[in-house]
């Protein structure tokens, strides 16, 4: 039972989630029916659901809710923002009741008003139009929608074609069962379709062979006729149409995906569990289906409902599979990427063609099962994005600020751990941008602004990056209060400040303790903000760069690497040791020989610029003599170049990143090591971080320079 | 002459694999006609409705002759009645039979 209601809370968490989303599209879209439809259904499925679980408290919550959102469904009452905000507060009320075994008198007591609070709502209209409870109020809806809710209690015919598919029998579902339900919504008259049956030879005891056709007249709300066939899978076809003239189709599944239903037998491990009608479909995932074992027994395993329970496959055809079994697969892919670098070895030293041919071969399989499980671990952005919608509508309206937030290219794709991880730096960017980037309504519009300010959230993929960059249209950082603060804290002192470009400044903002709000808002918290979340984004293996225009904006671009674990890298050699590039950041190799005015540092002529260099060999003061010839691997960042010497380069490889552990946290400019074929070592190079550092050594010595008069 | 066979109280697809069978080498091999005593029958689902259907619809089409004994339990009667097979006023077997080969052919 545990398995079971495990599943279920995911479930529940994902409708809740959802169910947030669609109250916010709602609040944009208020006469949009189908939102409304959508989010009665969710509510009406964690009803069905929490009560089949067990959760009592959040089933009779729910229930109670449902019987004032019928007002809204119903189209008794106006959507109101008013609404919406209590919708969301019950929403969370819910959130909270499923992380409780019983709720404290408390939380029940909290509860209980806002139910009082919605039914005051929706029985008396507060706002927004005088409503007398029972009379109608006419939202703008086009009169072929309004036929689909039968909200007057009129009986009306509707003709219901159900043809189960072939296999639902083995799944528990029971057709003649979903007949009788049907039926018992009103009168009806059944004809039956045995076209489909076979020849006695053929005959098998485990299919369906019988379609149906039943005139079925009911005062019930269309709804209840389609909740018949809620669990049924996609295979199986059911057509509603009004008798009457009028065709208002609630197919299952093609217009409104519907819930699908796991149902497992006592034998599988696989819980049950409930996924929301009327979800939308890129975001949907259905429960994985357990196969029963054939055959099926007549009654279907427990939990069950006294509907025929099926098992289907969402609309998007999704699987949930348990993120834990994703990365035992990466981890031994990864294991096999490193398994066949040893193999590829061993042909080379037997010198056997036939060795080496074969493991080419295996490696080209391996890095397609690679490339595919990476992918199994990628999550749309968009996912993470909306929930910064609730963020953004709660905080404007407590700082009492107009704030819109637009998202754009959330179909851009991430590593699960990496979106994860991403969640709480692109919250505090995004807090900062509405505490102290958007100015209030009456500022703004002081400044000849629009009233309502934007945050622009977008993603977009760009080689082996995605890159996410924050833009909001607000007053921008000023530049003089950071260099006071920096200087206040002894940062920079008030002759360096006069050096700084622009892009320096905003690079302080990063530095721990700097929070150049006077005052410290809930909101944004103290000022460990921005230093917090650059480390979280470097050791993501990305990069974040600032840009401001006073009163114009600010914008933050966020680089993200696509994958964490497997790095295609270029190998390199000095003296004995190995070292790899990321792939992903090298720009050219070049040969490069050693002159006698050799410095550590300098610059040399590439493709028409001025490009620094470093020698690795002195940098990291590797011993031994400099070959006569070496090479220059040249690194990009961005827009930015650098080379780095080494003695040569060795070739491609693609390898697991493996940490290196605690001792060597602090080792910088390496950001991990990796198991070569041989069994030897090769440190990764972090070049994004070597070019820093190098940048202040840079800036160090040319100072030094300038300073000895050279 | 007639086989007689009589269902169990349990006419349902776990149950009924070797009926199945019974029935094939009955109608199918030995070619005889089926008498069906359903009065016993507690228990049937949609696999036990749908071979007597094709029971009736394959001996129809070889000329054999599927009838049922004159008491037909509760639970059959009612099953097909609610699938949509029988009319509800449908009580023995003759009846029974009769409105299930009208809706073959």
């Amino acid at each position: 039972m545990e398995n079971f209601k495990e599943t279920f809370l995911e479930e529940a968490n994902d409708l809740l989630e959802q169910l947030e989303v669609r109250l916010l599209e709602l609040e944009k879209n208020p006469d949009d029916r189908e939102i409304v439809a959508a989010i009665f259904r969710i509510v009406h499925t964690i009803k069905g659901a929490s009560a089949m679980f067990g959760f009592e408290a959040v089933s009779h919550f729910t229930h109670d809710l449902e019987n004032s959102m019928e007002y809204v469904r119903d189209g008794r009452v106006k959507v109101i923002p008013e609404m919406i905000t209590m919708t969301l507060q019950a929403r969370d009320h819910i959130l909270m009741l499923l992380s409780v075994d019983t709720p404290s008198s408390e939380q029940k007591a909290e509860g209980d008003a806002l139910l009082a609070n919605f039914k005051h709502y929706v029985t008396t209209g507060e706002a927004g139009g005088a409503a007398q409870s029972g009379e109608k109020i006419p939202l703008q809806l086009d009169v072929q929608e309004e036929e689909e809710e039968n909200t007057e209690s009129v009986p009306r015919t509707y003709n219901v074609i159900f043809k189960p598919a072939e296999d639902v029998l083995l799944n528990g579902t029971n057709p003649l069962l979903l007949v009788d339900e049907l039926v018992s919504l009103g009168s009806a008259h059944v004809r039956v379709n045995l076209n489909g049956l076979p020849s006695l030879k053929d005959f098998s005891l485990q299919k369906s062979y019988l379609e149906w056709n039943v005139e079925l007249t009911t005062e019930n709300p269309l709804m209840d006729i389609e909740d018949v066939f809620i669990f049924l899978g996609t295979d199986s076809v059911v057509k509603i149409e009004r008798a009457d003239g009028n065709t208002s189709s609630g197919a299952v599944p093609a217009a409104a995906p519907k819930a699908n239903v796991v149902i497992g037998s006592d034998e599988t491990k696989a819980p049950a569990a409930i996924s929301s009608a009327g979800t939308d479909a890129p975001q949907a995932t259905a429960p994985v289906a357990a196969t029963a074992k054939a055959p099926a027994s007549a009654t279907p395993a427990a939990p069950v409902t006294k509907k025929g329970v099926a098992v289907g496959q969402g609309m998007s055809q999704t699987l949930r599979i348990s993120s834990d079994k994703l990365d035992i697969m990466v981890d031994l892919v990864g294991e096999l990427v490193t398994f066949n670098a040893h193999l590829r070895q061993l042909g080379q030293e037997l010198q056997s063609s036939n060795l080496t041919t074969l493991t080419e071969q295996s490696e080209h399989l391996i890095l397609k099962m690679r490339d595919v499980t990476m992918g199994m671990r990628m999550l749309p952005i968009g996912s993470t994005f909306s929930r910064f919608q609730r963020l953004v509508r709660d905080t404007s309206s407590a700082l009492n600020k107009d704030i819109e937030l637009v998202t754009e290219g959330g179909e851009a794709e991430l590593d699960k751990t990496v979106l994860e991880r991403l969640t709480d730096p692109l919250m505090h960017i995004i807090r900062n941008s509405l505490d102290h980037g958007i100015e209030s309504p009456d500022e703004r519009v002081a400044k000849g602004k629009p009233r309502k300010g934007t945050v622009v959230l977008s993603a977009s993929h760009s080689g082996a990056f995605v890159y996410i960059s924050i833009v909001d249209d607000g007053k921008g950082i000023d530049r003089q209060k950071v260099l006071d603060k920096a200087i206040s804290k002894e940062l920079i002192t008030q002759a360096e400040a006069t050096e700084l470009s622009d892009q320096d400044i905003f690079g302080l903002i990063f530095s721990p303790g700097l929070s150049t709000a006077s005052q410290i808002t809930d909101i944004s918290g103290r000022g460990v903000g921005m230093d917090v979340v650059r480390r979280e984004i470097v050791s993501l293996g990305g990069s974040i760069t600032i840009d401001s225009t006073q009163d114009v904006g600010t914008r933050m671009v966020l680089k993200i690497p696509l994958t964490l674990a497997i790095i295609e890298g270029l190998m390199t050699k000095l003296g004995d040791a190995n070292y790899i590039f990321p792939l992903s950041a090298v720009e050219e190799c070049l040969m490069y020989k050693l002159t006698d005015t050799e410095s550590e540092t300098g610059f040399f002529n590439w493709r028409g610029d001025l490009v620094p260099y470093v020698n690795l060999r002195q940098y990291f003061a590797i011993k031994g003599n400099r070959p006569e010839k070496e090479q220059m691997i040249v690194i990009s960042d961005r827009d930015s170049y650098i080379g780095f010497v080494v003695d040569h380069v060795v070739g491609n490889l693609q390898t697991l990143i493996k940490s290196l552990g605690k001792i060597y946290r602090h080792a910088q400019g390496v950001s991990g090591a990796t198991i070569l074929g041989n069994g030897g070592v090769a440190l990764i190079l972090d070049v994004l971080k070597l070019s820093e550092l190098f940048d202040k050594r840079n800036a160090h010595l040319m100072s030094n320079e300038e300073s000895d008069g050279r | 002459m007639a086989k007689k066979i009589i269902l169990q109280a349990k006419f349902t697809a776990d149950a009924i694999e070797d009926l199945l069978q019974d029935f094939r080498e009955t109608l199918l091999e030995k070619k005889e006609d089926l008498l069906i005593d359903l009065s016993q029958v507690e228990k049937i689902d949609t696999a036990g409705v749908q071979l007597l259907l094709v029971l009736l619809k394959d001996a129809a089409a070889m000329g054999k002759d599927v009838s049922f004994e004159n008491t037909v339990s509760r639970e059959v009667l009612q099953k097909f009645t609610m699938g949509g097979f029988i009319s509800p006023d449908v009580k023995d077997g003759k009846k029974f039979k009769a409105d299930l080969l009208s809706l073959i052919s």
